[in-house]
């Protein structure tokens, strides 16, 4: 349930600051996790002197994202069965946009609140 | 061609002459509405109205720290262009230190001037050159004091967030990573709070960040972004979230390093065999062997290797010839966490209400 949001404004390098920007969104909850690679410039630790940055090929964003979704995957599939198991609605954040199968949303002024099934 | 009241004036016959007048009288009154003459038709319809238009109404009220002005423009003046010059002071009789403004046009003015208490006046004109009189508003006008809501992210007062900031190395030791979470652990957001509102903050992972730095994060309202001061974290729009001293690189190669000693037994250069990996920090450095007093200069570590050793101190009582070097160190510590004390605000001002993290 957790993706890149789709856009070029969620997936992009920053050409002033060197950053690339990668903003991951649950799609049933709402939740919000950034990733942010530093593609800058290196410096001496000790007379903080700059040198250039010759080597990027060590960072692999798509691996970075994957490994950051697989984690962000788990920890939604524990949530969701918790709230299952214990009857506990989940309070949506903005982006949320997908209800799961024999989910429910109700709203409250502006909230919006899902409603698991109880797991026996 | 024009006609003007004294030539209907010269008419002899009454009637005739009254009811001209009444015409005249009547012309006047819808051209002076519609700002044109059709009695002495010109080019431009602002032309003949220089006198001074009727007095405008107008409002002004205070709050949040800046004042608004509504001005209504008198029915007579419809259709024409009217300048307004608004004009403030402290004392009823505007004597003295008189704030004017410039002319407008328009008939709203937003003035930011938190915490003033002022009174206002308006006078009007057609031609910026013949102004009525002064339109005084009755009493003081307050502008009050900016909100916390109002206010700009970065402005610290009555804000707080309760972000973690920490520090890691990457799976590969290569790098550090710098992570922004809730109390619910890692990938969890945040509250942050201003004035009375609280909204939701997204959790982070920063990668590639150079070991053994610090960081201050701040949060731009989409990105989060990693600088090494506070004040570059500090332009309006973004909120200072934390800061963190990155933990030091755990893999580490020290370098292979030897003194040259002269014939009095001074240290005369340091010599750098190799250049090690991985230092996050300098070395710390003893000759072996006898002698004393001699320490090393300034070290100059490239991308994690050490390059060279200025001299330091050239001490005595060394053997002549090469000694070798028994180094140890080069890895910052760092600390983990950071960012994470009372409210969650590393180097920011906040006030400690006993909460814990």
């Amino acid at each position: 349930m957790w993706a890149v949001r789709p856009g070029p404004e969620h997936n992009f390098i920053d050409g002033r600051t060197h950053v690339h920007h990668v903003h991951l969104f649950n799609q049933v909850t709402g939740g919000e996790h950034n990733i942010d690679l530093l593609l800058g410039c290196p410096k001496c630790p000790s007379c903080q002197r700059p040198f250039a940055q010759s080597d990027l090929g060590g960072l692999d964003p798509a691996a970075e994202i994957n490994a950051a979704l697989e984690t962000l995957h788990a920890n939604h599939a524990a949530i969701m069965a918790y709230a299952g198991k214990h009857g506990t609605p989940i309070r949506l954040g903005p982006l949320a946009s997908i209800i799961p199968a024999g989910h429910k949303v109700t709203t409250h002024g502006a909230l919006k609140i899902l409603h698991a099934p109880r797991v026996k | 061609m024009a006609i003007s009241r004294s030539q209907i004036n010269g008419i002899q016959d009454f009637k005739l002459r009254t009811i001209l007048l009444g015409m005249l009288d009547q012309h006047l009154v819808v051209g002076q509405a519609l700002g044109i003459n059709v009695l002495e038709p010109t080019n431009s319809p602002q032309q003949p109205a220089s006198a001074p238009p009727p007095l405008a109404s107008f409002v002004v009220s205070g709050a949040n720290g800046a004042f608004n002005a509504q001005i209504t423009n008198p029915a007579q003046s419809i259709n024409k262009t009217i300048y307004h010059e608004l004009s403030y002071c402290t004392v009823a009789s505007f004597v003295g230190s008189v704030t004017t403004l410039p002319v407008q046009t328009t008939t709203q003015l937003t003035l930011p001037a938190p915490g003033l208490t002022v009174i206002w006046r308006l006078r009007s004109s057609y031609d910026q050159t013949n102004w009525n009189a002064y339109h005084v508003q009755p009493g003081t006008v307050s502008s009050g004091l900016q909100s916390s809501a109002a206010s700009e992210n970065a402005v610290v007062l009555n804000q707080t967030n309760y972000a973690t900031v920490d520090s890691a190395s990457n799976v590969g030791g290569t790098s550090a990573i710098v992570r922004i979470y809730g109390k619910a652990g890692l990938n969890t957001q945040y509250p942050s709070v201003k004035g009375g509102v609280e909204s939701i903050q997204p959790s982070a992972t920063i990668i590639n960040v150079p070991f053994a730095t610090e960081q201050v994060v701040g949060h731009d309202g989409t990105d989060y972004v990693a600088r090494g001061t506070l004040p570059e974290v500090l332009m309006d729009g973004t909120t200072p979230i934390g800061a963190v001293s990155v933990v030091g690189s755990g893999m580490l190669t020290l370098p292979t390093v030897t003194v040259t000693v002269n014939g009095s037994g001074n240290v005369t250069a340091w010599n750098v065999v190799s250049g090690g990996n991985a230092l996050s920090d300098p070395v710390t450095m003893a000759i072996t062997g006898s002698g004393s007093g001699a320490t090393p200069g300034a070290q100059h570590i490239v991308a994690g290797v050490l390059i060279s050793i200025a001299n330091g101190t050239a001490g005595s009582g060394y053997t002549p010839g090469t000694q070798p070097v028994t180094v140890s160190g080069g890895m910052f510590g760092g600390s983990t966490g950071g960012g994470q004390s009372i409210g969650g605000n590393g180097g920011r001002l906040v006030v400690n209400d006993g909460t814990t993290n």
